[in-house]
This record gives C-alpha cells, sequence and structure tokens, in this order.
C-alpha cells in the first residue's frame, strides 16, 4: 500500500463530489459547491474514484489542482480519517469571489451520471 | 454631482423668482410621496398597501433652493445607506418625469406609473393650476442621464383621473374591519390607504360579527361595485388576515403579474423538487434549503419579474441552487455579466457582480438586489 505523505503538493490533484443540484445547463459547476471553509476533498493521487464515489451514485467528481486552491489563499492540509486515509481539507474562509474562483479552476473528472473512467 | 431635480413653475401674477408657499409646500410633499410610492413600487412591493418604512427611508430628497430668475424648486435626491450606486429617488424620478411624458406623447399611462403615483403627483400641481394659464415643467438630471416633461392643465386632469377598477376582475381588500352594518349586511375595511366598504350575505355576515372577527384585520376577495371600488360586493373569501398579508387593497393578476413568466414558473417548478432534499444532501452534510427562505426566494423573483415587466424587461430564468447552509442561491450570467444572488435566509441577500474582471461582492438590501437584476440582465447601471 503507497505511504500518503502528510504534505501535500503543490501538483496532486483535489478530488470532491458534486451534487447533481449543483450542475449548470452550461454544464459548469455552481460556486455553491465550493463554499464550505473547511471543504473536504480527496487526495486524487491517492485514492481512486471508486473510493470518493463509494454510496454517492449518481454524483459526479470535479477536479481541483492543490497549488490553484493555494493560490486563491487556501490551505490544503492532510486530514486522515479512519476510512479515507487520502482525506483532506481546503480550509479558509470563501467568499463568493474565492468560490467562483474554485468553482471555475475546477474540471470534471466524472461527469454527473457518468461512469467512472 | 448630486441627481438634481428641478420643478419650474410658471404662474401669472406671482413676482419672477419666487414661488408661493402653498404652492411650494404642496409640490415639495407630492413630490416626496410619488417617489416614495415609485420606489414602494420598485421594490417589488404592492403600491396601494400603506406606504412601508423601507421605502420611506429610501426617499430622501432635500430641497436645496428657490433659483433666481424664475419660479424654481430645486431638489436634490441625497445619498442612503440602504442603496448602493444611483439613489433611489433619483430612479423614481426618472420614471415619473418619463411616464408623464410618455403619455404626453401617446395618451396612455405606462405600466410603470401605477394611479397612486399620478393621483399624488395630480394633486400637488392642482394648485399651481387655480391659474389656469399656469405651467410646471419637471426636469431630472444626474448620473449621467437627463429628462424633462411638462405638466399643462390638460395633463393635470389626466395625472388626477381615479383608477378605473373593472367590475368582473376579482380585487382583494386587507385591513381592519369597522363600522358593521347588520341591516344590509355590510361592513368597512381601513385599508391604511382608503376605507372600503363590503356587502356580503347574512351567512357571511354572521361568520363576521363573532369576537375574533369583529374589529380584527381581515382578508376578502370579491368584485367591485363602482368604477372605484369603494363598494366591494359578490364577497368570495372572507376570513382573518395573515400575518403576512399587508393592508391595500390589490388586483391579484396585477400583484402576482410575475407568475405568469416562464422563469417564475421553472424556478418554482425546481424549488419545489430542492425542498425534498434530506440532511445532508451533498454528501458533506449540507442542510436542506429552508422552506421560509425558499418562498421568500421564489416570492421576490416573482415581485422583481414584475417589476421589470412593466419596464417591457424580459427576465431570463435563473439557475437556482441551494446552498450548504440552507439558502438558496439565483445565478445569471447574460453576456460578460453574473450575478449569483444569494438568499442566506428570508429578507436576507449576498451577492457576488462579475463584468468582465470587474467584481464586487457583500450584503445587499431588497433594493440594490432588484437594481442588481436589472443591472445582469441589461447592463443599466446599479
Amino acid at each position: 500500500m503507497t505511504e500518503i505523505p502528510d504534505l501535500v503538493a503543490d501538483d496532486e490533484p483535489l478530488h470532491r463530489r458534486i451534487h447533481p443540484t449543483f450542475k449548470k445547463d452550461d454544464g459548469t459547476v455552481s460556486s455553491a459547491a465550493f463554499t464550505d471553509p473547511e471543504m473536504s476533498v480527496d487526495r486524487g493521487s491517492y485514492c481512486d474514484l471508486e473510493q470518493t464515489l463509494l454510496g454517492s451514485s449518481g454524483y459526479g467528481v470535479a477536479v481541483l489542482l492543490t497549488a490553484t486552491a493555494r493560490g486563491y489563499g487556501q490551505e490544503v492540509v492532510s486530514d486522515p480519517v479512519l476510512l479515507n486515509p487520502a482525506h483532506a481539507l481546503v480550509r479558509g474562509e470563501k467568499p463568493k469571489s474565492i468560490a467562483r474562483k474554485l468553482a471555475r479552476a475546477s474540471m470534471w473528472i466524472v461527469q454527473i451520471g457518468d461512469s467512472i473512467p | 454631482m448630486p441627481p438634481k431635480i428641478t420643478i419650474a413653475v410658471e404662474k401669472p401674477n406671482v413676482p419672477s423668482g419666487m414661488v408661493l408657499a402653498e404652492d411650494a409646500a404642496s409640490l415639495s410633499s407630492g413630490l416626496h410621496d410619488s417617489l416614495a410610492r415609485l420606489i414602494q413600487r420598485q421594490l417589488g412591493f404592492p403600491w396601494r398597501a400603506k406606504l412601508k418604512d423601507q421605502a420611506k427611508r429610501l426617499t430622501r430628497v432635500a430641497l436645496t433652493g428657490i433659483s433666481e430668475g424664475s419660479g424654481i424648486l430645486q431638489f436634490e435626491s441625497l445619498p442612503t445607506a440602504d442603496a448602493a450606486g444611483r439613489s433611489p429617488a433619483s430612479i423614481a424620478a426618472f420614471d415619473l418625469v418619463a411616464g408623464i411624458r410618455a403619455f404626453k406623447d401617446s395618451h396612455q399611462w405606462p405600466p410603470y406609473l401605477p394611479a397612486i403615483v399620478r393621483n399624488r403627483m395630480g394633486a400637488a400641481v392642482a394648485p399651481i393650476f387655480n391659474e389656469p394659464k399656469a405651467t410646471v415643467s419637471i426636469a431630472v438630471e444626474g448620473d449621467g442621464f437627463k429628462e424633462q416633461c411638462e405638466i399643462s392643465a390638460p395633463i393635470k386632469e389626466a395625472l388626477q383621473t381615479p383608477e378605473q377598477f373593472s367590475p368582473e376582475e376579482t380585487i382583494e381588500v386587507v385591513g381592519t374591519v369597522f363600522d358593521l352594518n347588520i341591516r344590509n349586511h355590510s361592513f368597512k375595511v381601513d385599508t391604511g390607504s382608503r376605507n372600503v366598504t363590503l356587502e356580503v350575505s347574512e351567512t357571511q355576515f354572521q361568520s363576521l360579527d363573532t369576537d375574533s372577527m369583529r374589529w380584527a384585520r381581515v382578508f376578502v376577495t370579491g368584485l367591485p361595485k363602482d368604477g372605484q371600488s369603494r363598494t366591494v360586493h359578490g364577497v368570495k373569501e372572507l376570513r382573518l388576515a395573515n400575518a403576512g398579508e399587508e393592508d391595500g387593497l390589490n388586483v391579484p393578476s396585477e400583484l402576482r403579474r410575475g407568475e405568469r413568466s416562464q422563469a417564475y414558473q421553472e424556478v418554482l417548478k425546481r424549488s419545489h423538487d430542492l425542498l425534498q432534499l434530506p440532511g445532508g444532501w451533498d454528501s458533506y452534510g449540507a442542510e436542506s434549503p429552508g422552506r421560509r427562505g425558499m418562498v421568500f426566494a421564489t416570492n421576490f423573483l416573482r415581485d422583481v419579474i414584475g417589476v421589470l415587466v412593466d419596464h417591457k424587461i424580459d427576465v431570463p430564468t435563473p439557475f437556482l441552487v441551494p446552498t450548504a447552509t440552507g439558502g438558496v442561491q439565483f445565478e445569471w450570467k447574460i453576456g460578460s455579466r453574473e450575478l449569483e444572488l444569494e438568499i442566506p435566509e428570508k429578507g436576507r441577500f449576498e451577492y457576488l457582480a462579475v463584468d468582465g474582471s470587474r467584481e464586487t461582492e457583500g450584503e445587499a438590501s431588497r433594493w440594490t438586489a432588484v437594481r442588481l437584476v436589472r443591472w445582469v440582465i441589461t447592463g443599466e447601471e446599479v
């Protein structure tokens, strides 16, 4: 099993589950999905998509680069939990302008309703 | 430069450079009341209802002088804490002047200038016209806009013409019951701005003549018996008024004109779906959308659509999304303009407005929220 470093590297992809309600008609994600001051994500280099979507069928997954989140003043810290050692937090206040930037910087890695590639 | 409103009075037998005190008083209070009513209307509230404190607070107009050389009253619109951008009084004054000018051209009153405003302005200028050759002109200038209109005796008459209600269109009357008349089964309702007589059946009168309803606030629907709705008959609904139903007299089809729009219908349908979301619906512990906030949000949208429809502005359907804290957010993207208008709970607004590379965000009053929706659709300055 790969050992997960404590430090989240700038080039690590961060995966966040996206409820179908957040998907806009033009296919983009609403900023409302990125407002939590302690936003849970999975470290994509150490957690496969099946794990991220476990028990959440019908959801999509958006990917965001750690460096991008840090560039918007967010702290990205490892936060392993019992059943998810790759869990991390994107920590920091997210006023609307930051939430919008995070939403715009994220990309679908699993579209709503699609199967995992 | 603050926006200026200038009322020039030409009245025979009054020396140049002077305005009679009685005329100045009537014009000042009439202008203030008309602007306050227009602001209430632009807030999306029923304009025949009692004037709201919110509208009064936004109507900040000062009489700054009487200029030399002719009878000219000068007013300035003052900034208010509740409104970002252009002053509400200035915007209302443009509507007032543009509406009167539109009537002069087309002999039809535009929908954005309701009778309650016209009548008030008509009453304000009426004393001037005790000299039939008098004229009044109103000019508004500021924020890069300029508009002017003239009021002659025929226009004054048109302004004073009372509102005509259709005898076939149901109206709603909300207010306090008084003056019960057991002989002819009628009673009066004080709506705040006028009294209305209600004629009801014997059974309806008996239901009213009880301890719980006798002097209470009631909600009544019926048909106008006369063109001015002094008396209402054919009463269909008679019950105690809810706290959310404000005193006043309304035509439901007019009050809820935004309900006919595609944008409102689509948002309403989605709001019903969103209200089914359970706690933790986003898999990260999000709260369910609150029903009170959702109803407030959809009613706000309906009311804004109504205001904008009167200005022939179509409102595209916004994206309605729940927030993790139990609120909801409207999102529009039109050209380079984007607006996120969040309603975290009933009565509160937070926004992000983006125009190309420019961003502003913060809390908004209801006035600013309405103006932001108008901005994102038309590009018109907030």
